[in-house]
């Protein structure tokens, strides 16, 4: 159940455009907007959320900071990158830094909503192209991630299968399964795409002495 | 000839004066006489205190002279005999007479009057070899230099006769004095030529041929005692007139350039104040009568010589004096370098010379193992040469080649050669350069092309003047100047290239973003607007996504294109057909790339269509199918909806819009019933152009 949903969009349009498709969707649930990443940040701090659509690009940061302070002050809230112009490595990247699911500000409304409408039952979006990204990141993605940060070959089959444009029930046809099986999949994707990343980084960072001495 | 060996040349030609001195003084008989005695008779001869006059010039006339160098050889012959019987007196008084013995004069018999005196000559003979080595093409420099020479003739010949202990052979005075005059009347023609030619020269250097024309005929006379008076008198005289009048000229012409006339102050001041001082103390006395010697010793007053050299030594630090730089003074480290392995090999061998056998043994092994590879060391430390490696000095022509500004890269290009010819010891900047490297002033001077924005450089003086420009170092210039062209050219390359990067983007965004924003902008329906909106976002996602430039797999855009109209169609319970995982039946087709362009318009119309069908159709079911051909992409739309009758339709903007579109990339669309469903068609040819590359073609 949605009840308390956080907007952090700078553009004041966007940000009426966003909360008409929750209000619709989501009824009854409280919509709290931000306009920058400050107060966003603030507002983790004060409430608790459910769903939080974060812009990526900020007047003053970016939405991966924000992502990060959510992930810390929030337990059970559902992230939601929103991007007009983002680049799909840009969302790639939300992705990993533990966004659930991402939303292009500038498809018709109705689709957006279409989307947003899936998140409660845990059905990630996820398009062709940003899946091929996905695969290649964790085609090279070093070698040094644990055995929980890499794909089954299931998993990696419906990963390929939406790189080619298949739906989740194209993919639950096409693969013979429920598409609940195939949405459980994708989510356990974006899962491990968020651990190989900070597995990654984590790897990285001890590699320039970030960690050193223990 | 490399300045160090002119500095060679120098030290050895005052080594050569110095040495004939010692053997004339040397070749002497010598009486040991208590010190401090004066002899006052020698056999029957009565000494005059003529006699004993250490310069006879003050006689003033030849026939004295004549008679001086007579009494001498009196007094010689005397001193010659085996025995000669010598009255002589000490400082407190009463004559003794005594027998001597005269034997060879010896080394330390020489008294500090005569080393004094030669060391005036080497010092003036070196630092005209200093000059002249730094200096060659430059008249006044050469007119010093001669200074310089002539120094050195007339101080060591005066040192052996007046240092005499009583008396020379009449025929070596007279040569001795001989070589006096003359050396100290070139030494005055040099002196008038200097300040004719320096610091700007005042006439063409050929009128110098005039006072060397005058004062050659004076010495003629001089020395083949022509008349009564001594014509060396009136020359010096005059000589020090002329320099002085073309000093305070010189003086004038500089007004308007402080640096020379500071320079040429310094120099006057040190030049004329030795000059004065030797003419004041020591010739005039006694040519006024007011003293029989001069007030200060010939020998020691020829010191005052010596007051130009050390001028110009310090001139040239504080206002480069003939031009010369600091760096001229590495010159002298390593002529001194040089003397002392010299001095040191000396006094090895004189010291190996008294040792017993066994000691000699143990000193072969010291000198072999130590002694010989020091001195080795010491020499390529100090007269090693660098040859220079173009190679390891890419980084820093990179650096000259990227300075941002003029100014740096005229700075980082003064040291890169500085160090490539390191060091050279000057470098002048040239507004006219040849267009290759090559070697001027006979080694001294490398001439560097100009670079682009850059002038030409002179450079003076490789390896600070220890050895001349040869081949290798032309060669070596020579690949710096190409070296920094390929960097600089490929740095303008560079630039072009973003140049036409950037002109490329703005084109694209002008006939992709800009039309979409346009039509956007002109669309009549709301929804409309918001379509061509929502393209030109996509549009843009991609470019920052993938850049412009890129091309896109087929089979990519396929998936992106069927999940997008999957999603759309989804919302309103439409079924996509789309044999997405089926393979294409053309193989090869995973490689086949397509443009921006074409992205672009499979997508518009792919949109433009699904708008038409989930607005107006009422289907359940749409199939596509993206077919390549040989050269060409042809996209079918089959909906099983209510259709349209395409002649009579209300075309509105969408159709419109995809109809030009299609037409722009020079394909075909049509819209067609078959089998109760409605088909769009669209074909478009693989070679995809932008408008205005077209336009570009067609110029």
């Amino acid at each position: 159940m949605i009840n308390a949903i956080l907007i952090v969009e700078d553009v004041a349009q966007s940000r009426a455009f966003l909360r008409g498709i929750l209000e619709d969707l989501f009824e009854g649930a409280e919509v709290v907007e931000a306009g920058d990443m400050r107060n966003a940040m603030h507002l983790c701090e004060r409430k608790q959320f459910d769903l939080a659509m974060i812009d990526l690009q900020l007047p003053d940061g970016d939405g991966y900071a924000v992502l990060r302070k959510l992930a810390q002050t929030q337990t059970g809230v559902t992230s939601i990158v929103t991007t007009a112009m983002g680049s799909d490595s840009a969302i790639v990247a939300a992705l990993s830094a533990g966004a659930d699911g991402y939303v292009l500000k500038s498809d018709p409304p109705d689709l957006i909503a279409n989307h947003l409408r899936r998140i409660p039952d845990g059905v990630p979006p996820l398009s062709p192209a940003i899946a091929r990204r996905v695969m290649d990141h964790f085609r090279t993605t070093g070698p040094n991630v644990d055995d929980c940060a890499v794909l089954t070959p299931r998993e990696a089959e419906v990963l390929s299968l939406v790189g080619r444009g298949l739906r989740v029930s194209d993919v639950a046809s096409a693969l013979d399964l429920a598409p609940s099986t195939i949405s459980s999949h994708v989510k356990a994707i974006y899962r491990k795409l968020n651990i190989s990343s900070r597995a990654e980084a984590a790897y990285q960072a001890a590699r320039m002495g970030l960690l050193g001495g223990e | 000839m490399s300045p160090l060996t002119m500095m060679l040349v120098a030290a050895s030609l005052a080594l050569m004066m110095s040495l004939s001195a010692v053997w004339m003084a040397l070749d002497q008989p010598y009486l040991d006489l208590p010190t401090g005695a004066t002899a006052v008779s020698v056999g029957q001869i009565t000494l005059t205190d003529t006699d004993r006059l250490s310069e006879p010039d003050v006689l003033g006339t030849y026939p004295k002279m004549t008679d001086f160098f007579a009494r001498q050889d009196l007094i010689a012959a005397a001193l010659a005999q085996p025995q000669v019987s010598v009255t002589f007196e000490t400082a407190n008084g009463a004559p003794q007479t005594q027998e001597f013995t005269p034997r060879p004069r010896a080394i330390s018999d020489l008294p500090f009057a005569f080393w004094f005196q030669h060391g005036v000559g080497v010092l003036a003979l070196l630092v005209a070899g200093w000059v002249m080595a730094l200096r060659r093409d430059d008249w006044g420099a050469r007119m010093f230099a001669l200074t310089g020479l002539f120094v050195a003739v007339f101080a060591i010949a005066a040192s052996v006769y007046s240092t005499r202990q009583i008396a020379l052979p009449g025929t070596t005075f007279k040569l001795l004095s001989q070589i006096n005059h003359f050396g100290a009347a070139s030494f005055g023609i040099a002196l008038v030529g200097l300040f004719l030619m320096y610091p700007r020269p005042m006439f063409h250097p050929k009128w110098l041929l005039v006072p060397l024309g005058v004062y050659g005929i004076g010495i003629a006379l001089d020395l083949l005692y022509v008349g009564t008076d001594v014509w060396l008198n009136l020359m010096v005289l005059t000589q020090t007139l002329l320099a002085l009048v073309f000093a305070v000229v010189q003086w004038w012409r500089t007004r308007r350039d402080p640096l020379n006339r500071a320079g040429l102050r310094w120099f006057i001041l040190f030049s004329l104040v030795g000059v004065s001082l030797f003419i004041s103390l020591s010739v005039l006395p006694p040519a006024l009568g007011i003293a029989e010697n001069g007030l200060v010793p010939q020998a020691y007053a020829f010191g005052f010589f010596n007051l130009m050299h050390i001028g110009l030594a310090l001139g040239v630090v504080r206002w480069r004096v003939f031009e010369l730089d600091r760096y001229s003074y590495y010159v002298w480290l390593w002529l001194a370098g040089a003397f002392l392995i010299f001095a040191v090999d000396l006094v090895l061998l004189g010291w190996l010379r008294n040792q017993p056998w066994e000691a000699l043994a143990i000193a072969m092994v010291v000198a072999g193992f130590i002694y010989f590879p020091l001195r080795q060391l010491f020499l390529i430390r100090v007269f090693g040469i660098k040859i220079p490696q173009v190679s390891e000095q890419i980084p820093e022509v990179i650096d000259v080649a990227l300075a941002p500004t003029r100014g740096l890269q005229d700075a980082r290009w003064d040291r890169l050669l500085q160090e490539t010819f390191a060091p050279a010891a000057e470098i002048e900047h040239l507004q006219q350069a040849p267009e290759t490297a090559r070697i001027d002033e006979n080694g001294v001077a490398l001439v560097v092309p100009g670079l682009p924005g850059l002038d030409g450089r002179r450079l003076r003086y490789a390896a600070g003047g220890r050895r001349l420009f040869n081949k290798a170092d032309e060669k070596a210039a020579t690949s710096l100047v190409r070296m920094h062209s390929v960097v600089s050219e490929s740095h303008r390359a560079y630039e072009r290239g973003v140049n036409v990067e950037r002109d490329r983007i703005s084109r694209d965004v002008h006939d992709n973003i800009g039309a979409q924003l346009l039509s956007a902008l002109h669309a009549a329906e709301s929804s409309r607007k918001d379509a061509l909106l929502r393209d030109t976002l996509s549009d843009l996602r991609q470019i920052i996504s993938d850049g412009f430039g890129s091309e896109f797999s087929l089979t990519d855009v396929m998936a992106d294109l069927r999940g997008e109209m999957a999603d759309r169609l989804d919302v309103h319970d439409i079924g996509l057909i789309w044999a997405a995982d089926l393979p294409p039946p053309r193989t090869g087709q995973d490689q086949t790339h397509v443009p921006f362009l074409m992205v672009n318009t499979l997508r518009s119309i792919l949109r433009e269509v699904t708008s038409n069908i989930i607005k107006h159709a009422k289907a359940s079911k749409v199939q596509v199918a993206l077919l390549l051909s040989e050269d060409s992409v042809t996209l079918t739309i089959r909906d099983n909806g209510t259709g349209f009758e395409p002649k009579t339709v209300d075309r509105g903007e969408g159709l419109d819009n995809m109809s030009e579109r299609v037409k722009a990339l020079g394909g075909t669309i049509g819209f067609y019933r078959e089998d109760g469903d409605m088909v769009a068609d669209v074909s478009l040819p693989l070679d995809v152009y932008s408008p205005s590359e077209l336009e570009k073609a067609a110029q």
